[in-house]
Formats: structure tokens, C-alpha cells, sequence
């Protein structure tokens, strides 16, 4: 893959530059799963069943389309083999640039099209900008931008689970044509289809336009003061559309489904700037800045939802020929924010700087009394290599001490949430399906509202203080550069959903809800190692970032957080300890056979998991739950080495990531069920003869789904993110070819990964919730790509 | 210079007039601007009968509804491995992180919420009288019926009967049981009984003989496990008899009737949660269906099988009882969709109550059909036995009503029994005759006693074993069971609740 990054228009007065660049590359699925096949997937049903004191029924006769007249499975399906695939890339991209007399232009258009290594996946992207700089008059610039992409993505994210869950001894389809699904097999729990009739004929298209125009004008009224005006009006358009085919078993009932959401945002803005600037006596400067900023900003939204298809043909392009269809939804709302600000900036000598600003933010999001906040900052730096005692030594060519301390706000959530707004909606007892409170009296629908949410008039802008102290030092005319910092954030009036007791009718509330704080160390170095013909540089950079949870609510109350599998909480907020740190019990293994007295106590048998009694009250309930994982990781970084030589380029980008947690409740759908496929690793569960393990025995009828240690993995890994390999022909080659430039380049992405975790891939975190961060669901798998570049500048 | 500031200072006032950071919504009105119009009293109490879909309706992808918590761990259903939700009900180890007690305790409270909201703005909205008292009647019946539920499944639970102000008055503790019944049920429904509703109603609204069935019920529960309150049986006997004395009801005479959607909110059908087809789907007739028969037209492969007789409790139906044959409570084979070949059931009988045979032939099994909250047949074992308990023996109207049940049945009639042997075949009868209507397990837990299919008699509810236990694999009730835990999710959201019942 090539960046892209803006350019400005050539240097001479008159004069143009084409550049095209060209890339390709074939992507494949990193890490395989280790599911069970169809032998080893009838012998832990056997397994199950013989545990359970459940007959196993005769399939060879009940279900012979699946087994053999000797009762073994026909089949032997690898999901994964079938759903996934190798997928090329491409990427396209033309830049031409040039100046005329005082006026400097860029144009760029872009294709990028990359399939997505699960079948009928991907995205393409099309780009195009226009950037127009001019010089009107002496005292007034222009500067005037266009820009436009259209992003069309096809997802098949329904496919992922059941590509985990999907037992093997069913067939992709039938000898006559049939296809399969989960429910041809009795055992197995109903409805799913598998996941290639899903990404074969289950439509889950994203498309998005998005716009931008923008003018800047300067306004210069003397040298020393300056007038910037920015005017700028943005639209986003998003579409999202669903079909569900009539061959899925979704779709049978509906005869096919259609659903289509679509939201639309229009923003505009207006930011001015007066600044003054002036150096006294050489040694003085003084820049004084008053600014204002204005934002409005429009979203509407609608869906429609249509069933009953003669023919999967239409898919959502013409919803006319469907049968039935239920009541579209629309949404319109807006927000304003508006801002004030100051800044000060003073430097003697560009020894000593100091800064001080001042902003004034308002939000329309907020009540009467709390729209406006007001957010100081100040900062001091000393250069001290422009001092006399350090200037004379060679070796240090700069060296700065940085402090700083300044507030910033945060307004971004749901709107009108100070108001007791009416809704015909609320969510429903199936997650993530809308329940309409309307009413039916023989056979109609009457409409109904309820309040939506709970009011709060209290509501106010969440409040960031930062301190941060750095020191930036070069050495040996620049050859190692290190930057250093140390910095604390503490952010008060954190804005969250906050859970509510249900039987306020309510499930949670827009609310401040404390204070958290980050800290932590960044250090970033550069060297130039060596600098000859051979040329080699390196890039390290590691952070070490700590954060807790300061305050909650009135009385420092536990928030619990989680629901998303099951509805169990897995995350909580707890004063004093990390933000959303993972809850649950702790398993000390699994209830051996010598055990058996005590474990009756608890309610369990051999090969239950063994839950730590924490409050020792002899029985498990919710109260022994802890702390029990951190999503966040003790360090993080990059380490990046470039190497060149007459042309050849070597770029080399290790990541890590260390010390961190995952929650990874893809665990407890894959392997304590039986009727969907698990990870091999369920053959590893406890027998009477292997009593170590910490894997429940097969068919255990302890509950499952309480979340605890052994679902907590270690998150640390070593990834080598991209290694790539490039040629510039030489000068006297390309102009040979009329050609200011040609290089070639191949690369590979994700090239190696050493990790211990056991899903997909470690960057893991399948929820937005800002406090669920490292749990993962059927997480998205990562792949791997293989990519080849050209580059030609005319 | 100056012309650069006054420029400035223009741009400044032109747009920081306070107006800009004014919300004004318009896709929604708020609780201050509403509730001034007649529509509008209609409108929230609306929502007050949407949420009695909310336990009927999946929640989950496939096979889940709250419907199911009430039935699984009867020991009447089979049981089955998946899903998981469905497994733990089955076999009793369900705890206070499952999520059906969750969708009753947080739906119930949708409703009552919405109750409270009809409750305290309808009465100062302009509007014809006579409706209005009507309005309030209907929201009070269903706010009982919330609480009804409520604490027939925890127990003691948080009294409120307020629209939630603000987010900080919402922390509370549990009430008793017993002050939940005694200051807002009985008071709400005899409230509603007086609020000049119809006496019947065939639309799906409340009348008022459902009012007096519901107490009649809720009379009956009272007398009951745990509060015991002796006097209620005869309460119970008058509120059941005046339904009966009305004459407004009676019997289908046939299973086929009961089950026709076209009969929804008629005859039997006193009080029913509504659906319609292709506007809110009916579902639980897909939860009964065999899977991988093709009787229907997925095969039942979405839902089907979520909820099947136990063998047992099948078996406990005698051969006469014309419940048990085929195509009427239950079924063995049927018809092959769109085809005239009968396909055999290989392995046991589905439930056939709640089949609607028009949707599954012509509309893909979208059915519209209303499942019953109360029906006739309930009413009238609810006063035989409630007048035998209050006089000490039953009286010419009791066996009329249960030898009405089992007619229909073509079952014999009874009669010179004792008040123990007489309470025993009503109870009996309860359990056949409503059997998947969400009763049996409250049957159960308010008299303490369970139909022991086997033994075809009334056993004791703790220790009773079910009959799909064996040497190995025992499902047993005990004290925990009787009451359902308080979602965990709840105490964690509000400690208040704790202690959560005993067991859990």
C-alpha cells in the first residue's frame, strides 16, 4: 500500500508535476482456529450425552442424509477453509500538481479495491480533491478545498460466529442441491445457516459519501496583524442495506427481508482568528490570538424494512415488489456548539516560551445553566542549548525543558439527553431489536409513546486537566534525537451512560459520573546510525500508560458494566482501580474426584469448575465475583528500523504490545456447548483420568456463562507489522524513459505475530463501550497481505 | 484599523445571540409539553398493554422467550440442551444471572412505568370524562397485573408507583410481598372494577369482567403460599362467581375453537395479550413445532422444538382425554407442507394447543393469534376450588364448573367427593387443561403442590423429583425454587435489593 500525503504544488513559477502510483496485494487469513472436525465433533456429542444420561439416538437412521448405514458422519466440513479466501487488493492513485503565476493547484483521484478475505467481502473507496491556493492581492490569500469519497463496503459479519459455531458433518449442500444448516442435525440448537449460504445470499452493505468544501480567507491589515476566516460545510451520507435471502433460514419465513437505514449529517462551520504579532528589540516576540467558532450541525435518519420477495433478484433496489413491510422510521435532530478563545504566546530570545490560553465552549447538548465551561491552559519552555554555557558544546544541538498544564472539555454524547423526550421505541427484551410501544386492539396497531429516557438537568461538559513535563534533546548534529515526557490527565465529570435500576423503567442515564486519571511516560528515539551510502535509521518509541478510577457518583458506588453476551456484566468501575477492569470469579480448576464431598456442598460434582468461595459464605453467588483482569497494557510501542542503499530500500516495523488482558468470551460459546462446533481444546476437558485439567467436563451441568479467570488471557504480543522492500531507479535511467522518478516496491503486512492469546488476534475489543475495552466476541480475523507497489512521477 | 474591529465586534453579536444554543427537538415531544389532548391519554396508556407482549416475544436470536421461564422447570416440558437460557430452567440450576428473570423483572417494570405515567397526567388532561375514568381503570388493571406477576416470581419487590422524576430517586429497597398485594393490586384492580368499563370486551381491551377474574385470581393466590390469608378464598369464590353468574361466557365446544385466532378476545377468551400478523408476530406457535419434520415450511428451523411435553406428563393424560389426541392439545404426525402426505413424529408428541393451521399453510407461520391470559376455564376451576376451600365442601356450582372442563375432555363428570379428594382433581384439571398457559408453575408455587405425573396424584412441590431424573442425573425441587432469584445485574445496579432470595 502507498500513503498518500498532501502536496503542494510545485516550486518554480510555472511548472506541474504528475505523479501515479499503483499498488496490489493478496491478503489471507493470519491465524487459522483449531475447530473440531466431524470425528471428533460425534465423539464429544457421544461424550455429552453419555454424561448427561441421554440416549444417543440412531442417526443412521434418523438423519441418513448425515451418517453413513454404518453411523458415521458423510461429512467432514472445514468452515473456515470454505468461508474464508485468498483476496487481492489494489490501489490506484494520480496527483497533479503545479503553480501558476501566484496561484498553486493540486488535483488528486483515487481507487482503492480490497476483497475481503471472507467470500463476496470487501471495500472500494473512490477519492477525489481539489486544493486552489492563490494570492488575490498583497494583503489577502485564498486558500479553497474540495474534496469527495465514496466508500462502498460489503461485510458479511453475520458469517463470522457461525463459522466457529457450524458443526462439521454437515455438507456446504446436499447431492440434489439442498442446503444445509445447523438444525439438519437434531442436536444442535436451531436456526443458524452456515456461513457460506450466509455471505453467499445475506446482503450487509455499508455505503458512505462524504463532502467537503472549505475557504480560508488571510486577511493581512498590517504586519503585525493578521485576519483568518474559515468557512466550511461538510455532508456525510450513510447508507446501510440489508437483504436476507429466501434460502436462508432467516429469510424463509419473511421471503426474503430488506431492510434499508440511511442517515444523513450535514455540518457547517465558521472559525475566525485575529492575531498580532510583533518581535520587540530582537528579543521580544509576542503573539496575542482572539478567536470565535461556530458549528451547526443537522442529522435526519430513516429506515425502511420490506418482506416478501418473488425473487432475491432485487435485494434492496426496489422495494415496490415486496408484499409486506413494517413501519419505516425516521429521526431528525442538531446540535450547536459555539466557542470563544484566547491565547497569548510570549518568547525571549526563543530561550524562554510561554503560553496561555483561555476557551470559552458552549453546547447546545447541555441545560439552561450548564451550556458554557470555560478551559484554561498555560505552558513554559526553556531551550537551554541557546544558552551560553551549552552553546559551545558541539555534541548537544538542542535541548528543550517543557511544562504544561491545560484543561480541555468533552460534550460527545447522545443529544437532548437534559430533556424527558417521548419515544415510541425502547429497547427490547432480544438485544438489539427496537420494541414499539404500540398498542393492538383487534388486529391494528395504535400508536404509543413513554418517556425514553430519565431527564438530567444537571448534566454538564466533562473537564480533562492535563500536566505534562517533557524534555526533547538532540545529539551529534542530530543523529539521535530522544523525546521525553511525563504526563498526568484527570478527567472529572466523565460523561456515561450510567446503569439504572430497571424498575425506574429505565435502564440507564446520561450522567457525570466521576473522575478517572491517566498517567504515565512516553519516550520516543531517533538515530541515525549510519549515514553513507549505506543508510540505516531507527525509531523507537514505548509508552507506559497507568489509569484508575478516581471517584464515582455520591458515595463511590461500584458501576458495573457489560451485557453485551448474555447479559452478565463483565467490566466494572471501581474507585482506585482500573478503568473497566474485568469482574468476575476465580476458578481454582475443576472439582477432582477426591473432592467430591466438598464440592456437594457447593451444589457441584466432579469436573464443575471450582469457583473461589471469596467471601467464604460456603455457597457461589454474585458477591464472590473480583477484579480479576486489566485490559489496558503495562507498555506499547513501536520499534522501527530503515535501511538503504543506492536505491534499495529496507523498512522494517516490529509492534508490542505488553502486559495487558483479554476477556475472551469467544471461550464460552466454543467451548462449553455442544450442538455448535468448539475449539479442539474441549478435548482436553476433565475425565475422571484427567483430573488437571481446568476445563469443565463435558456435559457438566454447573452453570456456565459465569464469567471468570479462565476466560482471561494474556494479551501481550510481538507483531511484525509491516516489512517492506523498495528499488528507485536511478536518474540516468529514468530519464532515459522521460521519467522524473520510478520506484518499486513489495511489502508484507502482518508479517509474523508472537502472542499466547488464543483467538483470532490479540488487538482485540469487539464492543464501543469505552469501558469493555479487550473483551472480544467473534472478533473480525485479521489477515495477512502481501502487497507490490509502483510509483511514477512525470 | 477601527473598521476591522467594528467588523469583529459585528460578527460576534450577529451570532451569540443566546438562541443559538437552544435544542429544540422535533422528533419528540417531552413529559412537560405533552399530555394535553385526548389522543394523547390514549397514546400512553398504549404503551401500557404493548409491554404484556414483551414475555411472549423472542428474547433471544432463537428459542428464547420469557414465556419459558414459567414452564421449563414445571417438569412438564422436555428437556433440552440448547440454548443454554433453556437448559438451566430445565434442569433447575438457573441463578441470578439468567437472563429471563431479567426480562420479567425489567418488562414488568416497563409497564408499571408506563402505568404510573397514565396515572399521573391523565387525570389533568381536558377530555370526555366518562373515557378518562375509563383510561385510568384500564392502566390500573394492567399495573396490578405487572405487580401480580412481579411477586408471584421474586417475592418481596420495589413498590413504585411514580413516574421516575430524575436519576437520583430511583434507589430503593424491596417491599413485602404482602404490602404489594394489599396496597396496590387489590386497591388497583378494585379501583378498576369501578372505572365504567364494558363487561366485555372483544378487541383485546380490558372489560370488567377480566377486572374481576384477574381478582378473583389474585384473591385466590392471596389465600395461598405465602401470605395465607384464609379470608381470600371467599372473596376469591364471589369475584369468580359473579364472571360466571354474568352469562356472558362460556366454553368453546371444541379444542379447535380455542385454538382458531378468529375467536381471539371471544367466548373462553376473557383477557389475551395481542398480536397480529406481519404487525407483531405471535411466536410461540414456532416454539412448538418439530424440527427437521417438514410439517412446516422451515422445517421448524429457526425455533422449533424450543418447547415440547414431557413424555411423563403426556402419558399422565388418560387415553379417553380427547386433549391427548392428535390435533388438539397435542399432536404425533400431520400433514407435510403443501402436500396431503402424513408424516409420523418419530420421536414423541409436540404441543398442538397454540398451532394455527391457516398461518403455517398459507402465511409462512406468521401468525397473528393472542396468547390467553385468562380464559373461562380458568375462571371456573378458580371457583371450585375456591369455594370448596371456603365452605369446607363443594357446592352444586363447583362441580358444575370443573365437570364442564372435563366434559369438553369427554371425560366423566365427578361428584360426592370430599373437600381433599374434590381440591386434588381441580388442581389435577389445572394442570391439563392449562397447561403451557404460564399457570401451572404459579399453581404450583402458590398451593405448594405439584401433579405428579406418574403417580397421577397432587405430591408435595419440595422434594418433588422430576420425572426425567435418574441414578446419575436428579432435577429436584427445593426451598430455593420457590421463588425466582432477583437478577444479579439489578443488585449490582442497586446493592438495595440485597439479600436476593434464599438460595441464590
Amino acid at each position: 500500500m502507498i500513503l498518500i500525503s498532501t502536496k503542494q504544488g510545485g516550486a518554480n513559477s510555472e511548472s506541474s508535476t504528475l505523479t501515479f502510483n499503483a499498488s496490489t496485494g493478496l491478503q489471507q487469513l493470519a491465524r487459522k482456529l483449531p475447530l473440531l472436525n466431524a470425528a471428533q465433533y460425534v465423539e464429544l456429542e457421544n461424550i455429552f450425552k453419555q454424561n448427561r444420561n441421554q440416549p444417543i439416538p440412531n442417526y443412521r437412521v434418523l438423519e441418513p442424509l448425515l451418517y453413513d448405514v454404518n453411523g458415521k458422519p458423510r461429512y467432514d466440513t472445514d468452515w473456515q477453509e470454505e468461508s474464508f479466501r485468498d483476496a487481492i487488493t489494489q490501489n490506484y492513485n494520480l496527483n497533479y500538481s503545479g503553480k501558476l503565476n501566484k496561484n498553486k493547484y493540486l488535483v488528486n483521484f483515487g481507487y482503492q479495491n480490497d476483497e475481503g478475505i471472507l467470500l463476496n467481502t470487501g471495500a472500494k473507496n473512490y477519492r477525489a480533491r481539489l486544493n486552489y491556493d492563490s494570492e488575490i492581492k498583497s494583503w489577502l490569500n485564498s486558500s479553497i478545498n474540495f474534496s469527495f469519497t465514496q466508500q462502498n463496503l460489503n461485510l458479511g459479519t453475520q458469517a463470522l460466529r457461525a463459522m466457529s459455531e457450524i458443526i462439521p458433518i454437515i455438507p456446504l449442500q446436499y447431492p440434489d442441491g439442498t442446503l444445509s444448516r445447523n438444525s439438519d442435525h437434531a442436536f444442535s440448537p436451531n436456526g443458524q445457516d452456515h456461513p457460506v449460504n450466509i455471505l453467499n445470499n445475506r446482503l450487509d452493505q455499508r455505503q458512505q459519501s462524504y463532502g467537503l468544501g472549505n475557504a480560508v480567507f488571510n486577511v493581512k491589515f498590517s504586519p503585525v496583524l493578521e485576519f483568518k476566516t474559515s468557512i466550511s460545510a461538510q455532508g456525510r451520507f450513510q447508507r446501510n442495506d440489508a437483504y436476507i435471502g429466501k434460502t436462508l433460514t432467516a429469510g424463509i419465513a419473511d421471503n426474503g427481508r430488506a431492510t434499508i437505514n440511511s442517515r444523513r449529517n450535514f455540518n457547517w462551520q465558521s472559525s475566525n482568528y485575529l492575531t498580532y504579532r510583533k518581535t520587540f528589540a530582537q528579543k521580544h516576540s509576542l503573539e496575542g490570538l482572539l478567536g470565535a467558532e461556530w458549528l451547526g450541525a443537522q442529522i435526519d435518519a430513516y429506515a425502511v424494512d420490506a418482506r416478501g420477495f418473488s425473487d432475491d433478484f432485487y435485494g434492496t433496489n426496489n422495494l415496490g415488489v415486496a408484499t409486506q413491510s413494517l413501519i419505516p422510521t425516521s429521526d431528525k435532530f442538531g446540535y450547536n456548539t459555539n466557542s470563544y478563545f484566547s491565547r497569548f504566546n510570549y518568547n525571549f530570545k526563543q530561550k524562554y516560551y510561554l503560553t496561555a490560553t483561555t476557551r470559552v465552549d458552549g453546547s447546545s447538548r447541555f441545560g439552561e445553566n450548564n451550556k458554557y465551561a470555560l478551559f484554561p491552559s498555560a505552558a513554559i519552555a526553556w531551550v537551554l542549548s541557546e544558552e551560553d554555557f551549552l552553546k559551545s558544546r558541539e555534541w548537544i544541538s538542542f535541548l528543550k525543558l517543557r511544562l504544561s498544564i491545560g484543561q480541555t472539555g468533552n460534550s460527545e454524547f447522545g443529544n437532548y439527553q437534559y430533556l424527558s423526550s417521548l419515544g415510541a421505541m425502547v429497547e427490547g427484551p432480544r438485544p438489539g431489536v427496537n420494541f414499539p410501544v404500540s398498542a393492538i386492539f383487534n388486529g391494528i396497531r395504535f400508536s404509543g409513546v413513554v418517556p425514553a429516557n430519565v431527564p438530567n438537568n444537571n448534566l454538564q461538559w466533562e473537564k480533562a486537566t492535563q500536566t505534562d513535563i517533557g524534555i526533547d534533546i538532540s545529539l551529534f548534529r542530530d543523529k539521535i534525537k530522544l523525546t521525553a515526557d511525563w504526563y498526568r490527565k484527570k478527567t472529572d465529570n466523565l460523561l456515561y451512560q450510567a446503569p439504572l435500576p430497571n424498575h425506574s423503567g429505565f435502564s440507564n442515564v446520561t450522567s457525570n459520573i466521576g473522575s478517572i486519571q491517566n498517567s504515565g511516560y512516553e519516550f520516543g528515539l531517533n538515530t541515525l546510525n549510519i549515514d553513507k551510502a549505506f543508510h540505516w535509521n531507527t525509531t523507537f518509541n514505548v509508552a507506559f500508560n497507568r489509569n484508575k478510577v478516581l471517584a464515582l457518583g455520591v458515595n463511590n458506588e461500584d458501576v458495573l458494566i457489560g451485557g453485551n453476551t448474555n447479559q452478565q456484566n463483565t467490566n466494572i468501575l471501581r474507585v482506585n482501580e482500573p478503568l473497566g477492569a474485568f469482574y468476575g470469579y476465580i476458578r481454582q480448576g475443576i472439582w477432582g474426584t477426591a473432592e467430591t464431598d466438598l464440592a456437594k456442598t457447593f451444589g457441584r460434582q466432579p469436573g464443575d469448575p471450582k469457583l473461589f468461595d471469596k467471601n467464604g459464605d460456603g455457597t457461589i453467588t454474585p458477591d464472590d465475583r473480583t477484579i480479576i483482569g486489566n485490559g489496558y497494557p503495562k507498555s506499547e510501542g513501536s520499534f522501527i528500523n530503515n535501511f538503504s542503499y543506492k536505491g534499495w530500500g529496507v523498512f522494517v516495523d516490529l509492534q508490542f504490545v505488553y502486559g495487558n488482558d483479554i476477556y475472551n468470551l469467544t471461550k464460552y460459546t466454543t467451548e462449553e456447548r455442544v450442538g455448535t462446533n468448539v475449539y479442539t481444546y474441549a478435548l482436553d476437558a476433565w475425565t475422571p483420568e484427567n483430573q488437571g485439567s481446568n476445563r469443565r467436563k463435558i456435559g457438566s451441568t454447573a452453570p456456565t456463562g459465569l464469567f471468570d479467570t479462565y476466560y482471561v488471557e494474556d494479551g501481550s504480543f510481538l507483531r511484525g507489522r509491516n516489512i517492506s522492500l523498495s528499488y528507485n531507479f536511478p536518474r540516468a535511467l529514468t530519464n532515459k524513459i522521460k521519467l522524473q522518478s520510478l520506484r518499486l516496491s513489495a511489502g508484507l503486512q502482518n508479517a509474523f505475530l508472537i502472542t499466547k492469546y488464543s483467538g483470532y488476534d490479540p488487538e482485540a475489543g469487539t464492543f464501543s463501550n469505552p469501558f469493555t475495552q479487550g473483551v472480544e466476541f467473534y472478533q473480525y480475523p485479521k489477515n495477512r497481505l502481501v502487497n507490490f507497489g509502483l510509483n511514477i512521477t512525470l | 484599523m477601527k473598521k476591522v474591529i467594528l467588523f469583529i465586534l459585528f460578527t460576534l453579536t450577529l451570532s451569540s445571540c443566546d438562541k443559538f444554543l437552544e435544542a429544540e427537538p422535533e422528533n419528540f415531544f417531552t413529559t412537560e409539553n405533552y399530555y394535553t389532548k385526548p389522543e394523547h391519554a390514549e397514546s400512553a396508556l398504549n404503551a401500557v398493554y404493548a409491554f404484556t407482549r414483551s414475555f411472549y416475544i423472542p428474547s433471544g436470536s432463537t428459542s428464547q422467550a420469557a414465556y419459558l421461564m414459567l414452564e421449563l422447570p414445571t417438569g412438564q416440558a422436555r428437556r433440552v440442551s440448547a440454548p443454554i437460557n433453556n437448559q438451566v430452567f430445565t434442569d433447575l440450576t438457573y441463578d441470578a444471572q439468567s437472563y429471563y428473570a431479567l426480562v420479567w423483572w425489567k418488562y414488568a417494570y416497563k409497564g408499571i412505568a408506563a402505568a404510573n405515567v397514565v396515572l399521573k397526567y391523565v387525570p389533568g388532561i381536558t377530555m370526555n370524562e366518562q373515557r378518562k375514568k375509563q383510561i385510568l381503570g384500564e392502566a390500573r388493571f394492567l399495573r396490578a397485573w405487572y405487580y401480580f406477576n412481579l411477586v408471584r416470581i421474586f417475592g418481596d419487590v420495589v413498590k413504585i408507583t411514580e413516574p421516575t422524576p430524575d436519576a437520583t430517586n430511583v434507589y430503593f429497597g424491596r417491599s413485602s410481598l404482602k404490602s404489594i398485594y394489599e396496597e396496590i393490586i387489590v386497591p388497583d384492580l378494585t379501583a378498576a372494577e369501578l372505572s365504567g368499563l364494558p363487561e366485555t370486551d372483544q378487541t383485546g381491551r380490558v372489560s370488567t369482567l377480566a377486572i374481576k377474574s384477574l381478582l378473583a385470581k389474585v384473591y385466590l393466590t392471596m389465600a395461598g403460599f405465602p401470605l395465607n390469608q384464609n379470608d381470600k378464598y371467599s372473596l376469591a369464590k364471589q369475584k369468580a362467581g359473579e364472571v360466571i353468574s354474568s352469562g356472558k361466557y362460556s366454553l368453546f365446544a371444541t379444542y379447535e375453537q380455542l385454538r382458531n385466532p378468529s375467536n381471539d378476545n371471544k367466548g373462553e377468551n376473557i383477557f389475551m395479550v395481542q398480536f397480529a400478523s406481519g404487525i407483531e408476530d405471535f411466536i410461540l406457535n414456532k416454539f412448538m413445532v418439530p424440527r427437521n419434520v417438514a410439517i412446516t415450511v422451515d422445517r421448524g428451523a429457526q425455533n422449533g422444538d424450543s418447547l415440547r411435553p414431557d413424555d411423563a406428563f403426556y402419558a399422565s393424560f388418560s387415553s379417553q382425554d380427547l386433549r391427548k389426541k392428535d390435533n388438539q392439545f397435542f399432536y404425533t404426525s400431520y400433514l407435510e407442507y403443501k402436500s396431503t402426505r402424513i408424516l409420523t413424529f418419530a420421536d414423541g408428541p409436540r404441543i398442538f394447543k397454540f398451532f394455527d393451521e391457516n398461518a403455517e399453510k398459507n402465511n409462512a407461520g406468521r401468525s397473528g393469534k393472542a396468547f390467553p391470559l385468562i380464559r373461562y376455564a380458568d375462571v371456573l376451576l378458580t371457583y371450585a376450588e375456591a369455594q370448596t376451600k371456603a365452605d369446607g365442601a363443594p357446592n352444586a356450582l363447583s362441580y358444575t364448573s370443573i365437570n364442564l372442563v372435563k366434559q369438553r375432555a369427554q371425560l366423566s363428570s365427578i361428584s360426592n367427593q370430599n373437600a381433599t379428594q374434590f381440591i386434588d382433581e381441580v388442581l389435577i384439571e389445572r394442570n391439563k387443561e392449562l397447561c403451557f398457559e404460564n399457570q401451572t408453575w404459579f399453581d404450583m408455587v402458590r398451593t405448594r403442590k405439584v401433579y405428579d405425573v406418574k403417580a397421577n396424584r397432587m405430591a408435595d412441590f419440595i422434594g418433588y423429583t422430576f420425572p426425567y431424573s435418574n441414578s446419575t442425573f436428579t432435577v429436584k425441587l427445593t426451598d430455593k425454587n420457590l421463588f425466582f432469584p432477583v437478577p444479579s445485574s439489578e443488585i449490582d445496579a442497586n446493592p438495595l435489593l440485597k439479600p436476593n432470595n434464599a438460595g441464590y
